[in-house]
């Protein structure tokens, strides 16, 4: 099936599904592997040299062109390796970016963000999760300004409130709004009482 | 990118990583003489194409059908990581032969989104379309909500919507993912006594 194509499949099925039920739950969406761009740095090197090629045929065959060949002195110029240090220190190197490659290659992608507790599939980033914890932050009494950062398993805020008895409220709020994840994270709070530390 | 360029790019990068492990760790244990007796063990060895080569007749055009042949294999490649996977038109139950009952991938996106906007307050926007993900098509939606606003609430109009959508397609295949996005938060003055 393509973009432009029709999809057949399960036409079918039957409508045997109840009114009630969701759609079934796509799973959340991971990040692009690194060897995504990788590949995409590798597509235009293969077609740069592609390109140097048909230059080098064009300033070979046709006298129309002026310029010098570029790949055949390369090609074919005098390069011999011989068993020094430097020799070493390049295979080396050679090795290190070949397990780079394999790791990058290996690689999972991360996931884009975490599930909410849904019949069908709900998710959100990581940056929603933080600008929701902050938001709930925010609305607690006593708090200036918050700002969150979140990760699969734990959210911390950071709350510049006008007092340190604001932490529980901060807190539960958070708490209470991530309540609807499916796995909700951790909440850390760190408040920091704006004229702590003394008058100036 | 969809998914046979991803494989393409995991396949050529992994090739690569090999490539330069293994011959990277044989040149290492050659110059540094500790290759194993028995192994082939030149004194110096020679990079390049043999010299005469490009003394012949054919070096140039056979230069120039690489060159064109991997110009097109790069370019092609290249697009490929920007070929969008998305699906214009699903086949209806009752179309067992396709081409009968269509339902467009974006009015049925767009559908869903208007629906949850409209079912939902605490949903300020959404945009829908239809997707092709591996084997599985995904009714892929996003929905901006308020960051005040109720979360539950939320999740129940999506799963009303997306169980709308399951009764007016009869798409059993069909899945479904709603992403959340969380408007900034409106400039609004600190709680403070």
């Amino acid at each position: 099936m393509t973009s432009t194509g029709v999809d057949t499949r399960g036409a079918q099925e039957g409508q045997e599904s109840q009114e009630k039920r969701p759609l079934r739950a796509a799973a959340v969406p991971r990040r692009p592997a690194g060897v995504g761009f990788l590949g995409m740095l590798l597509a235009l090197a293969v077609a740069a040299v592609g390109v140097l090629g048909i230059y080098e045929a064009t300033v070979l065959l046709v006298d129309v062109v002026d310029g010098d060949p570029l790949l055949t002195p390369f090609l074919t110029g005098p390069a011999t390796v011989d068993q020094e240090v430097a020799t070493a220190v390049v295979a080396g190197l050679a090795v290190l970016a070949g397990l780079w490659l394999l790791w990058t290659a290996l690689r999972p992608g991360r996931r884009s963000g975490v599930e909410v507790g849904a019949g069908t599939g709900v998710w959100m980033t990581y940056g929603d999760l933080e600008r929701l914890a902050s938001a709930a932050a925010g609305r607690c009494d006593g708090v200036i300004s918050a700002s969150a950062t979140a990760s699969r398993r734990r959210v911390r805020v950071d709350a510049q409130t006008t007092g340190r008895d604001v932490e529980g409220d901060v807190r539960s709020a958070v708490t209470e709004r991530l309540a609807a994840l499916a796995a909700p994270p951790r909440v850390d709070v760190r408040v920091q009482p704006k004229h702590e530390g003394g008058a100036r | 990118m969809n998914r046979k360029t991803f494989g393409i790019d995991r396949a050529l990068t992994l090739l690569l990583g090999l490539v330069l492990v293994l011959g990277g760790v044989w040149v290492l244990l050659w110059a540094l003489d500790a290759l194993p007796s028995g192994w082939w063990s030149p004194s110096r060895f020679r990079v390049g194409v043999p010299e005469g080569y490009s003394d012949n007749l054919w070096w140039p055009w056979a230069i120039g059908v690489l060159g064109l042949l991997l110009t097109a294999l790069g370019t092609a490649w290249f697009v490929g990581h920007f070929r969008s996977n998305r699906v214009s038109t699903l086949s209806l139950p009752g179309d067992a032969e396709g081409g009968r009952l269509l339902l467009s991938g974006g009015a049925l996106g767009g559908g869903l989104a208007a629906a949850l906007v409209e079912t939902c307050e605490g949903v300020t926007g959404a945009s829908g379309r239809v997707l092709e993900q591996g084997r599985h098509l995904v009714l892929d939606v996003t929905a901006t909500v308020r960051p005040e606003g109720d979360l539950r609430e939320v999740v129940r109009s999506c799963d009303v919507v997306a169980a709308h959508a399951l009764h007016s397609t009869g798409r059993e295949d069909l899945t479904c993912r709603v992403r959340l996005k969380v408007a900034s938060r409106a400039r609004e003055a600190p709680r403070v006594h």
